[in-house]
């Protein structure tokens, strides 16, 4: 019978659950919290990381007479995969064949567009990113 | 009088202040690797393309190979040999090697020569530096045919042959039509050098050289690297108004040198051209040819 009051009296007790519960609260929001920093974190930094380590090159800017059309040879020179999301001559927006290119690889990026001959361009490639590579280029006579 | 002793190991903030410093430290180093230990790496990128200096400091159009000699003593269907080897054709220097018609037979001797592949071939060229003691006899190169295993002088540009002379002499033939017939699978091309026969003398010729080479179609570039680091060129371009041509090349230039590289498979336009080499920092070098 005494142990029987004894327990009862300890499972009664309310004075102890308080600091249990708020060391417990503490330690899952402090948790919480810092995961999602570390979240966070990551993936703003590997987002800086990616976006300082694109390096994109022209090497050849081809106004083909023969299609009627411009071709850009782009070769990834960069430590991370590169998309190309848009191409601007003289600031306008133009049409491409997508263009994907992984670590040291290159390839040819058609765009249309009905270009003048002896023209002055301002060609602007934008990586998905946000880098963006440009400059002037003349179409052959 | 009661003093109060906090002990840390009773502190109830202490795992949350563990955990915050920890995972803080954690935060703190991938920070550190994501972008300050990235952004050295692209710093240290840049600083090296920006340092790079690549020219291309010449371009030219090859027409011949080098000369392919003999690489053994000839064989002598007529005559005898006198003096010399066939190590003392393969130079022109005035070292030869002799030989000496028979009485009523003139000199005929064979030598194989061997040509390394290559492509954009437009023929062959036969040349032979020699002298004689007799000038009565012609001289002749003949060229044998694998296809039809005989020798002949068909497709040659010349069949007059040439003229004997005390003096050193050139006696050269080519030939473009055909011309696979004339070398066989190896690579080998067999040439007979023989007189007319018609020398009542007994002739002797000295022949200085006696070699072999292709008429190509390739092209040779200098590059020229003056910056302090080596260059890796990546990519040769040869473009003109029709055509804009990429190949691909692993060429290494140390700091200070110039480099030449043979392309037996690139055939320079006739009208204008940009060529264009690209190094793996992403540097481009131009060269332009009327």
């Amino acid at each position: 019978m005494p142990k029987l009051k004894k327990l009862a009296k300890l499972i009664l007790n309310k004075r102890a659950i308080s600091p249990v519960l708020s060391s417990l609260l503490l330690t899952v929001v402090a948790v919480a919290a810092m995961a999602l920093a570390t979240t966070a974190t990551y993936v703003i930094s590997t987002n800086l990381r990616e976006t300082m380590s694109e390096r994109l090159v022209v090497e050849d800017l081809w106004f083909n007479n023969s299609t009627g059309n411009v071709d850009l040879y782009m070769h990834n020179i960069g430590k991370v995969a590169i998309s190309i999301s848009s191409v601007y001559f003289n600031h306008t927006s133009q049409p491409f064949i997508p263009l994907f290119l992984e670590i040291g690889t290159d390839g040819w990026l058609n765009v249309t567009l009905h270009w003048t001959s002896g023209s002055v361009y301002y060609v602007d490639i934008v990586t998905a990113r946000g880098t963006h590579v440009a400059d002037y280029y003349k179409a052959s006579q | 009088m009661r003093t109060t002793i906090k002990l840390p190991s009773r502190s109830k903030r202490g795992i949350s202040n563990v955990i915050v410093v920890m995972l803080s430290l954690v935060l703190v180093v991938m920070v550190v690797v994501n972008v300050v230990l990235w952004s050295y790496q692209m710093n240290q990128f840049d600083w090296e393309r920006m340092h790079e200096v690549i020219a291309i400091s010449g371009v030219d159009r090859v027409n011949n190979s080098s000369w392919f000699t003999s690489q053994r003593e000839f064989a002598i269907e007529g005559g005898t040999r006198t003096n010399g080897t066939y190590l003392d054709t393969q130079l022109i220097d005035g070292n030869y090697e002799s030989f000496q018609g028979m009485n009523n037979s003139g000199i005929s001797i064979i030598g194989d020569f061997v040509v390394n592949e290559s492509v954009n071939v437009r023929g062959l060229e036969v040349q032979m530096r020699y002298k004689v003691n007799d000038t009565d006899a012609k001289w002749y190169l003949d060229i044998y045919n694998w296809n039809s295993s005989s020798y002949t002088d068909n497709n040659l540009n010349s069949t007059q042959g040439g003229v004997s002379s005390q003096n050193w002499t050139y006696l050269a033939v080519n030939f473009t039509n055909e011309w696979k017939e004339y070398v066989r699978d190896d690579g080998t091309i067999r040439v007979k050098v023989l007189d007319d026969g018609l020398s009542v003398n007994q002739t002797t010729v000295d022949i200085d050289f006696l070699g072999v080479r292709l008429m190509v179609n390739a092209t040779n570039f200098n590059f020229q690297n003056d910056g302090p680091l080596t260059s890796h060129l990546v990519a040769l371009w040869i473009d003109n108004s029709t055509l804009h041509k990429r190949y691909a090349i692993s060429v290494f230039v140390s700091e200070g040198e110039v480099t030449s590289y043979f392309r037996s498979d690139i055939s320079l336009p006739n009208d204008f051209c940009i060529i264009k080499v690209v190094t793996d920092r992403g540097n481009i070098a131009v060269f332009s040819i009327n």
